[in-house]
């Protein structure tokens, strides 16, 4: 069934359309707003708890690693992840993030952390087993940066925790959640103008056509 | 003006979008002269706007669709008239790409190439060419709609385009806006003798303009010739798929039947405020009776939206009361209550949308209605009078008045505008609420569906419901037999210096749609006698904060956070910041450093004495004295970072990204833009979570709520974002060759000098704590 679809022959390009660029960018501006919101939901609350827990409070913190995994999804160009995630930093910085510039260095690592997954799969490969291994990738990110400014003199044993609690989290929040978005964006057509959605469209016309062939085949029988 | 007006061609022309296995337009064959002013008319999905994007060639290249026949300007590829073309989309958010409107008239210049000297001509002349005279630092944001759009208009003038392509420009605006922008493009197209092409469904704005009308339907060019001529042999079949062609109203629905009932809502001495906007003094006294139907007119930025958002409990009133249906202020319900007694319809229905599927948005309606039982025992909802039982009409009969039989299945977001607003006009009515609350009900409406929007309505009515409605068309207020509340134009605008013989109609900034002001972009470039933080260029305060903090990582000792942190405080002063603003800034860093620190304490590498050891915990002298470090640390790379990030213009921050990093044109400006819209967002934003509460969703958990929002504002943000890519397409974005960056970024001494100090800072600190000993290296520190 599935090899009768039609399937483009010719890879599709790696270089960034005006569309891509300006869509990458304003997700990147939607995910700084939606950091802003989670800082100021998350944080105040949490902090104090945060202290004294193991490492295991990394277990939220792929919030701010979905734009990375999103933007690469939808965008599927090289350097999308960095891009996107890069944008986001920037803004929620400007929107009075409380770490200043800083939240740049942290937005390109983690960025990074899944841009080089999408790069070793040689930007062909955009399912869901590619989502959440760039999520755990923009995890190793979130680690790196945070191991060396906050917790450079931990024990090692928080460290584990903290590195596997932060993969996990991207795992399920970055990867498997940027994935499920973007299947609900395809839903509603916004993403017309770009291969993920043409993609589900195609699917679903052809859902469509064997659903109103089923109907028919009821009707006459 | 250097060329004269540009032909345009299209031979057995047609467009395959990529996805799509039917052509959207086939074997279209057209010509249009020099000079010729042209009206193309359709029903929507004819493909209309497909064509004039083509022209601009803006369509994009074979990953998005297959070409087939040949489409020309100046006989031409359209790919050799980069720049000749030029094009008017309908929503003026998607074309205004700077913050600062004279810098977004420069764009499309800076974009091709153009000499400064010619662009800063053009900056000039291309505004006072459509009517705009503002002053030099206008935002775009802060003027209305009208003047918006005719900003955008002058963006295109600023290209010297020898044809103009007008996508609806004026179906986004007020009367007083269509007035505006018409009269504009009438003057510049005889003055300059350009070809003009305008896709528009009101054929009276533009009839008198056009000397030529032509008529696509089903991809395929129908009629075509004199307006007279095309109006008189087609009108009644134009008018029957929906096109408003003059002389041919649509189908009226019968005056009120029933008498006037109780009074469902009542509003005292009501002022009102827009979400983080100034209030408005209505001093309104309202009675809403069942059986009545109340239009709230008034120009744009009088408080129509926000009026109906307070009456509607989803906005808290400024001063005053409202009473509604016996039960109190509707500000204090329930969610669940709210869907069930009122029914709201947003200016934007795409910020009501809470299901997968048409069919479930509908669903989504019913179940307040069921959700109301209590309500109805109580005999609150009873006060509608007796000729209807209130129940809902089934969803699908429903779907079926409402034209989307076809679309049940499909997802909200991708309907039309049309469609989108019917659908939530139909929401409304699903839940049988006996007051609905609707804001431009048939915005973006054919004749035809107009004429089934203003039916339902006049039923809504007729059983005993009542409906408050902000609307600018005077056309429904009268087929309805509406009572007229006319709010009053509001105050003199602050920002926007329209010519005096246009102020009476072209006011304000729009707090309707609410405002836009930007923070982004608050600070203006910086003059001579701001402060040295205010001065810096943006890539040295970027390149201040992040470069020694590299150094400072390397090590975890107190001495070298220590010294970094001393001789940091000596020096931020002499950025000039005010102390108070800067301890604001920091105030987060001081509360979140002890907490890692307090982490460290308890998880830091034990070493000398332990005082307390459990679990993973272990409190020692060692793990003290690294929580410390620790402390001081976060302290010496955070708090230059937030001193040295002075809330940067992101007009500013990108000419530096661009021009002294040399980034990627192509993405620093991509990033600029869209951080115009963050301001849009961010009222998308409130505007959904409003919306959930009216669908009677608000009373769910958090987390659902949240994801619910975030998933929308990331529809919006998409649909947003590919809108502005056409509007940047077609202002020479992604051109290649090189850019004119007209505004200068200076580096200058200062920022060498303060990149400098800040490395030395670190250097010096590090290099203190090797001589002293204490260089304790992280890399160590992990691997031990």
């Amino acid at each position: 069934m599935v090899t009768t679809a039609p399937s483009p022959t010719t890879r599709p390009s790696m270089r960034w359309r005006v569309v891509d660029i300006v869509v990458a960018s304003v997700l990147g501006v939607a995910g700084g707003l939606v950091f802003t919101l989670w800082n100021l939901v998350y944080s105040p609350l949490t902090a104090p708890i945060e202290a004294v827990l193991p490492g295991l409070q990394a277990l939220v913190y792929a919030v701010w690693l979905f734009p990375a995994v999103l933007v690469g999804l939808i965008v599927r160009k090289p350097g999308a992840a960095l891009y996107g995630e890069l944008v986001a930093a920037a803004v929620s910085a400007l929107l009075g993030g409380f770490w200043g510039w800083t939240a740049l260095a942290w937005g390109l690592v983690q960025g990074l952390g899944a841009e080089i997954v999408f790069a070793i799969l040689l930007y062909r490969a955009w399912g869901l087993v590619p989502a959440i291994v760039a999520g755990v990738g923009a995890g190793v990110g979130l680690t790196i940066m945070d191991l060396t400014f906050y917790y450079a003199a931990a024990r090692p044993e928080f460290m584990v925790v903290y590195a596997v609690s932060a993969m996990l989290s991207g795992a399920v929040i970055a990867g498997l959640g940027s994935w499920l978005i973007v299947r609900g964006l395809a839903r509603t057509g916004a993403l017309s103008r770009f291969a993920a959605g043409r993609e589900f469209a195609l699917q679903s016309e052809r859902e469509a056509t064997s659903a109103d062939e089923a109907v028919e085949h009821r009707s006459t029988s | 003006m250097t060329t004269a007006a540009a032909s345009l061609g299209a031979h057995d022309w047609g467009w395959t979008p990529a996805g799509r296995s039917t052509p959207v337009l086939d074997g279209v064959d057209l010509s249009i002269a020099p000079g010729e002013r042209v009206l193309l008319l359709g029903a929507s999905g004819s493909g209309k706007s497909t064509l004039l994007q083509a022209w601009a060639g803006v369509l994009g290249g074979s990953d998005e669709g297959d070409q087939r026949g040949n489409l020309t300007v100046d006989d031409r590829p359209v790919a050799e008239s980069r720049g000749r073309v030029g094009l008017l989309l309908q929503d003026p958010d998607a074309q205004l790409v700077l913050a600062r409107a004279r810098d977004d008239v420069a764009f499309g210049p800076e974009n091709l190439g153009v000499p400064a000297a010619q662009i800063a001509e053009r900056v000039d002349s291309a505004p006072q060419a459509v009517g705009l005279d503002l002053p030099a630092d206008a935002e775009g944001a802060r003027l209305s709609g009208g003047q918006r759009q005719r900003l955008a208009l002058a963006g295109v003038l600023a290209l010297e385009p020898a044809a103009l392509l007008l996508d609806e420009p004026t179906a986004q605006l007020d009367p007083a806006g269509v007035v505006d922008v018409a009269r504009a493009v009438d003057g510049l197209v005889r003055e300059r003798a350009l070809t003009l092409v305008v896709v528009e469904h009101r054929v009276e704005v533009w009839a008198a303009l056009v000397d030529r009308v032509v008529v696509l339907d089903d991809g395929r060019v129908v009629a075509d010739g004199p307006v007279e001529e095309v109006l008189a042999e087609q009108g009644a079949e134009l008018s029957a798929r929906g096109v408003w062609v003059p002389g041919r109203e649509p189908e009226h629905p019968a005056a009120a039947s029933a008498l006037r009932g109780d009074v469902l809502v009542e509003a005292a001495r009501l002022d009102v405020q827009p979400a983080g906007g100034e209030p408005i003094p209505l001093g309104l006294d309202l009675e809403v009776r069942a059986g009545e139907i109340v239009a709230l007119t008034g120009p744009n930025g009088s408080g129509k939206s926000t009026l109906l958002l307070t009456l509607a409990g989803l906005l808290p009133p400024a001063a005053g009361s409202i009473e509604a249906l016996a039960a109190g202020a509707p500000e204090r319900w329930s969610s669940a209550d709210l869907a069930a007694r009122f029914g709201v319809v947003f200016q934007n229905p795409e910020h009501q949308f809470v299901a997968g599927t048409v069919r479930d948005e509908l669903a989504v309606g019913q179940r307040a209605y069921a959700g109301a039982r209590g309500d109805r025992a109580h005999g609150l909802v009873a006060s509608r009078a007796g000729s209807l039982d209130g129940s809902p009409a089934p969803a699908d009969a429903l779907i079926a008045r409402l034209g989307l039989r076809r679309l049940g299945g499909v997802s909200p977001f991708s309907l039309s505008g049309g469609e989108q607003r019917r659908l939530s006009v139909g929401t409304a009515l699903a839940a049988a609420p006996p007051v609905l609350l609707l804001d431009e009900p048939t915005f973006g409406q054919d004749s035809r569906t107009w004429a089934e929007l203003a039916a339902l309505l006049a039923e809504h009515r007729d059983a005993g419901g009542a409906v408050v409605m902000a609307t600018h068309d005077r056309a429904l207020v009268e087929a309805l037999g509406a009572r007229e509340v006319a709010l009053p134009a509001p105050g003199a605008p602050e920002l926007v210096s329209a010519r005096p013989t246009q102020l009476a109609n072209t006011p304000q900034p729009n707090p309707d749609t609410p405002s836009h002001a930007s923070t982004a972009s608050v600070s203006q470039t910086p003059s001579r006698s701001a402060t040295l933080g205010d001065r810096l260029n943006p890539v040295a305060s970027i390149a201040a904060s992040l470069v020694p903090a590299l150094l400072l990582v390397t090590t975890i000792d107190v001495v070298s956070a220590a010294v970094a942190l001393v001789l940091q405080l000596l020096l931020i002063p002499l950025l000039g910041i005010p102390a108070r603003l800067l301890l604001h800034r920091i105030a987060p860093i001081l509360i979140a450093a002890p907490f890692a620190a307090l982490t460290i304490v308890f998880y830091g590498q034990p070493s000398g004495t332990v005082y307390a050891e459990f679990w993973l915990v272990s409190i020692s002298d060692g793990s003290l004295e690294l929580a410390l470090a620790t402390l001081l640390r976060i302290l010496a790379i955070a708090v230059p970072a937030i001193a040295l990030f002075s809330r940067p213009d992101a007009t500013r921050l990108g000419d530096a990204l661009g021009q002294n990093l040399r980034l990627p044109s192509r993405f620093v400006l991509g990033g600029v833009a869209a951080l115009r819209l963050l301001t849009v967002l961010r009222d998308d934003a409130r505007l959904l979570e409003r919306a959930r509460r009216a669908r009677g969703l608000g009373d769910h958990g958090r987390v659902r709520r949240a994801a619910s929002l975030v998933f929308a504002l990331l529809v919006l943000s998409i649909r947003r974002g590919s809108a502005l890519a056409i509007g940047m397409e077609a202002r020479g974005f992604g051109a290649p060759g090189p850019r004119t960056w007209i505004r200068p970024s200076p580096w200058r001494a200062s920022d060498t000098a303060v990149v400098a100090t800040a490395v030395l800072v670190s250097a010096a600190a590090v290099t203190t704590a090797v001589l002293v000993g204490t260089f304790n290296p992280v890399i160590g520190v992990v691997g031990g």
